[in-house]
């Protein structure tokens, strides 16, 4: 059950973000213990609309903008200068992945915390394995086809995790976000060889 | 921020690295991974009927603190007994390095590495 929230100025309930009344326009306070998918007006699920976020950041920047509260209350700047800085806050985490993923299992009351080691043999030794292969490239061409390759994988990765979700096999995501974690780290570093050798 | 010069040392002149048999049943294999910073460390010992580890060795792929605590645990560990082995702390080997208190965590992966090769080797019993 998703709590309502209604408007505190003309009451009509926040079918959208908890920003900004549709209605009246009215700024709304901060209600710190929404999740940042309510908070934005999504629905609490892994996979999601990014075109739809990144128009809701930017209206919603533009939204709590210091320079745009000047016909506003005393009382309406100072919920506009929490929401500023809530706004980024919410949108890096709807926008990254893993952060997405920490977001959704804390809803389910599940931290997951990337700290903890790991001891996965299969992941860790495939990883391993790729990065061996990595260091011994040296070609531009090959560091270029690994780069392609670990797209692919990467984008494998978030396919598993967005079924596990939609399939609420809530175990299977810790791994699958240590996947994750990995394969983007691959990336990053095929990606950085590269550069080097351009340079 | 500034690395010890043993640090350096061992990110540098890395102990140890390479690979053992894992299909010996003398040789057990610790793999651990710090899925925060992306790294992974594989730790092999090799153990005579004595108890004593005669070799060692690692390959990690992660940041330099990584690198050297896992270089320094192969160091350590060998000509020790496995239960000698068994006793270190990441403590002493942070203390070492003199790693600062956000690269903890790397020396907190070699000591757990040394526990899952051991483990390892045990289980092949």
């Amino acid at each position: 059950m998703s709590k309502t929230y209604n408007c505190v100025s003309c009451k009509a309930p926040l079918e959208e973000n908890l920003v900004i009344c549709r209605v009246c326009q009215a700024l709304q306070p901060i209600y710190s213990e929404v999740s940042p998918f309510r908070y934005f007006g999504f629905d609490p699920q892994f996979d999601l609309d990014e075109l739809k976020l990144e128009r809701e950041y930017l209206d919603l920047q533009v939204v709590v903008h210091p320079d745009k509260q000047a016909k506003r209350s005393a009382e309406e700047c100072e919920y506009a200068k929490s929401h500023a800085i809530k706004v980024t806050q919410a949108y890096e985490t709807l926008k990254d992945p893993i952060k997405r993923a920490q977001a959704l299992m804390h809803l389910k009351g599940i931290e997951l915390n990337l700290e903890t080691h790991i001891q996965d043999p299969e992941l860790l030794q495939q990883t391993l394995e790729r990065q061996e292969s990595l260091s011994n490239l040296s070609s531009k061409a090959a560091i270029k086809a690994f780069i392609d390759e670990s797209e692919v994988a990467e984008a494998i990765v978030m396919q598993e995790l967005s079924q596990a979700f939609r399939e609420s096999n809530f175990d299977a995501v810790p791994e699958r976000v240590a996947a994750l974690r990995y394969a983007q780290k691959l990336y990053r570093d095929a990606r950085m060889k590269l550069m080097h050798l351009t340079s | 921020m500034a690395y010890h010069n043993r640090v350096i040392d061992h990110y540098e002149n890395p102990r140890n690295v390479g690979s053992l048999d894992d299909k010996d049943k003398h040789v057990g294999t610790g793999l651990v991974g710090a899925p925060a910073c992306g790294d992974v460390m594989r730790l092999q010992i090799k153990v005579n009927d004595e108890g004593v580890i005669e070799d060692a060795k690692f390959k990690t792929f992660g940041c330099g603190s990584a690198i050297a605590s896992s270089s320094l645990a192969t160091e350590w560990i060998k000509g020790k007994s496995v239960n000698e082995a068994k006793a270190i702390k990441n403590t002493e080997i942070a203390d070492y390095l003199a790693l600062p208190p956000v690269k903890m965590h790397c020396s907190m992966l070699a000591e757990d590495a040394i526990q899952a090769a051991i483990k390892d080797l045990e289980a092949k019993k």
